[in-house]
């Protein structure tokens, strides 16, 4: 039996998305049977990050409508054979699709895969409803700013409220450099308010906006900050203890020497 | 037997068809507590062998004060109270609700005692008590202390830096400056305005 792991946020444009995408891909790479199921529905994004938007037939809404087969709508990586994605639908809205559908759906999908991760939509709405109520795990996305963690917050109290008990948090873009001057919510920060698990913390990455436009997980390419982090979190997620590390973009001989003179 | 009769601002008699009513509304204070022995002395007759039902209009009644009102009341010669009616739990002193787990962000609580919370309030979340609130934790969110207007209420949390914190009909925000320090604080209100003050030990209040 498979488990179900909604991502989600509250807030919009933290990252859940390419949480998604490269969790997934991460998790696949580990050779898991893994479908991404996109629950953004009218406004999807996921198709795109992964670079299926080309070879969509049939959506999510199809296969709860009955035109469709699950097994006919799940598009599979060319690139990771493990790897599916549920793509949502771009001309309906959040109530073409109610939590039991969605619930009916996984329970479905459980049978054939290992994971079923849900892209869940922003707001906590119809669409944040059908996101999370068919998961057993959720994965909240902040970023180190007051609202979103304000929004994250929200979003663990109604989980808590759906009596969902296991969250775990991830800090998106962190950008150390200005941790360090006092710039910015510190990891420790953020977890002083929310007091759940951390699963990961994911630096600031401009290669993320280059996978994002291309399509190309940033996982597939192992040697980027953000791509190395996301592979933890797979890891941690498989159950595997992997120490929080903070990647650093790898600096060359001169910088690397600037800065021993400078800490000395 | 419709003969409803005034005899003070807060406490109203009235005649039903098989029982009287004794409807009370807002604070009671003792001299309206008085003004309802004086009418019973009255109007003993209009009393006598009734069933007599006591309704509160508002929420909080303090038990003291309806107890009072029991005992005047039960002193009328076979007098038979059939109930008391109130729009919520009368409220006695030292009543307390006691939250134990984290109040997030658009969660709120709010009750007709003190609230003790054993956990953080977090940004947006809010909590309301007529008496006092005792946040054993972080307090970030809103806290409206004394809420039906009672100003000796007080805040007190383990750290306190709310956006903004409220006492009875009294409203501070925090400083703009942000502390670097958390210890245990209280807020309570002095001549006008929200002092908060580092708790030392020995006491609230």
């Amino acid at each position: 039996m498979g488990k179900v792991i909604v991502v989600t946020s509250g807030k919009g444009g933290v990252g859940k998305t390419t949480a998604v995408a490269n969790i997934g891909t991460a998790l696949a790479f580990m050779e898991q049977k893994v479908a991404l199921v996109d629950a953004d529905i009218g406004l999807r994004n996921l198709d795109v990050v992964l670079g299926l938007e080309n070879r969509i037939v049939y959506d999510i809404v199809d296969v709860v409508e009955g035109r469709a087969k699950l097994k006919q709508a799940l598009i599979r990586d060319k690139r990771f054979p493990t790897l599916y994605l549920l793509p949502a639908a771009q001309t309906r809205d959040k109530e073409a699709v109610s939590p039991e559908d969605m619930v009916r759906l996984c329970n479905n999908l459980k049978e054939e895969f290992d994971f079923i991760i849900i892209d869940s939509p922003a707001g906590i709405e119809r669409g944040f409803k059908n996101a999370v109520t068919p998961a057993d795990m959720a994965i909240i996305v902040t970023t180190p700013e007051v609202s979103a963690v304000r929004d994250a917050d929200r979003v663990i109290g109604l989980l808590e409220a759906m009596e969902k008990s296991d969250s775990r948090l991830i800090v998106n873009r962190v950008r150390s450099k200005l941790v360090d001057r006092g710039d910015m919510l510190s990891v420790e920060d953020v977890l002083e308010i929310l007091s759940i698990d951390l699963i990961g913390v994911i630096p600031e990455d401009e290669h993320i906006i280059i996978s994002t436009n291309r399509g190309e997980p940033i996982v597939s390419n192992n040697s980027t900050p953000a791509g190395k982090s996301f592979m933890d979190i797979a890891r941690r997620i498989l159950g595997e203890d992997v120490p929080m590390n903070m990647y650093t973009e790898k600096e060359d001989l001169f910088t690397r020497l600037k800065r021993f003179l400078k800490w000395r | 037997m419709e003969d409803g009769r005034e005899t003070d601002m807060s406490i109203v008699v009235k005649g039903e068809r098989s029982y009287i009513t004794v409807k009370i509304e807002g604070e009671v204070d003792s001299e309206s507590i008085e003004g309802l022995k004086t009418q019973i002395e009255k109007n003993k007759n209009f009393f006598k062998e009734g069933k007599i039902l006591i309704k509160y209009v508002g929420d909080g009644i303090p038990c003291k004060v309806l107890n009072e009102i029991i005992t005047v009341l039960s002193s009328i010669e076979s007098v038979n109270i059939i109930g008391v009616l109130t729009e919520s739990i009368p409220q006695n002193e030292g009543n307390a609700i006691v939250i134990k787990k984290t109040l997030r962000s658009g969660q709120s609580v709010s009750y007709n005692g003190d609230v003790v919370i054993v956990g953080d309030v977090n940004a947006g979340a809010e909590v309301i008590a007529e008496g006092d609130i005792i946040v054993l934790g972080s307090l970030r969110g809103l806290a409206h202390a004394g809420a039906m207007g009672n100003r000796s209420a007080i805040i007190y949390a383990l750290d306190l830096s709310p956006v903004q914190i409220r006492i009875a009909d009294v409203i501070a925000r925090a400083p703009d400056y942000t502390k670097d320090r958390s210890v245990p604080e209280i807020a309570r209100v002095k001549d006008d305005s929200i002092i908060i003050e580092t708790f030392h030990h020995g006491g609230i209040r």
